[in-house]
């Protein structure tokens, strides 16, 4: 599990959960966004691109850590997730609730600008049709 | 690895486990290596191992509620096309009918967070059904129509 400040935009988070992110695994995703939190972060992205499942316990923490972070003004997307990941995330129903891109970058670009007064809105886009992933830290 | 057997029988696989979180790696280690050999494509591969994932982990939380010492039975076997996953636990019976499906159409701040592995399970397979014994342990069975990846040319499975 790595977090990492993003590039371009040093206001924005990024975490990035690896292999599988099962019950097992949840919990230090849970502790990485809290973590993130307790130091004021509030726009956070979920790199998904190293992840080859996600579980019903994953899903909590995201949407727990998203509700939490809408109620503070800020918010949380996913980006680069795998085609069957996806589906998963489909299943659940978060492309509805949560904006999933296809890249780190848009990711980071999705967020309101800190300037601009609209921040937290509830999101409905879906990513856009895969066209590899760009911005994968080194 | 704590607490794992395994035999192998054609078309049919078993693990026994401890209710250990840890072993879910295992349990999803199992279900590919099944998959594999029976030759199913990749995507109900993943369809399998999500499902029997969701599964364990819930027999682990809510059947041994985190002991780990709770023993598991796993048996997968592919006959005329589709797969049967069985899983036998000794723990603590719950109804699935007690459990709320979660509205997948709610806004994120009306979003219930229990119910989702089940449901997961049962969008992933094509039927789920639990039946419990007190003497017998808890069984739960899912089933599941799979395709299988072509084979090149001169090979047989």
């Amino acid at each position: 599990m790595r977090t990492y400040p993003s590039a371009s935009h040093p206001d924005v988070s990024v975490v990035l959960p690896e292999g599988r992110l099962n019950a097992e695994a949840a919990p230090a995703l849970d502790a990485a966004l809290s973590g993130l939190e307790a130091h004021g972060a509030q726009r956070i992205i979920v790199n998904l691109s190293s992840c080859i499942y996600i579980s019903s316990s994953g899903l909590r923490a995201i949407i727990s850590h998203a509700r939490r972070l809408r109620q503070l003004g800020g918010d949380l997307k996913l980006c680069c997730p795998s085609p069957r990941v996806m589906h998963v995330l489909d299943i659940a129903g978060l492309d509805a609730v949560l904006e999933i891109l296809v890249s780190e970058t848009d990711a980071t670009d999705a967020f309101s600008p800190l300037t601009s007064a609209s921040s937290g809105q509830q999101s409905t886009g879906r990513a856009r049709p895969p066209s590899g992933l760009d911005d994968h830290p080194a | 690895m704590t607490g794992v057997s395994t035999r192998r029988k054609q078309a049919r696989a078993r693990l026994s486990l401890t209710s250990d979180m840890k072993n879910l790696t295992t349990v999803s280690d199992f279900v590919a290596e099944f998959a594999r050999r029976q030759n199913i494509c990749e995507d109900d591969t993943f369809a399998l191992q999500t499902a029997i994932d969701e599964a364990c982990a819930n027999v682990v939380d809510h059947a041994y509620q985190g002991k780990p010492d709770g023993k598991m039975h796993i048996q997968c076997r592919l006959s005329d096309g589709e797969v049967t996953v069985t899983i036998v636990d000794y723990g603590r019976p719950f109804d699935p009918r007690s459990v709320p499906r979660p509205d997948i159409s709610a806004p994120l701040h009306k979003r219930q967070e229990g119910g989702l592995g089940l449901y997961m399970m049962e969008r992933l397979m094509d039927s789920v059904e639990f039946k419990f014994d007190a003497a017998k342990g808890n069984r739960l069975t899912m089933k599941k129509k799979v395709r299988h990846e072509n084979l090149p040319l001169g090979q047989s499975s």
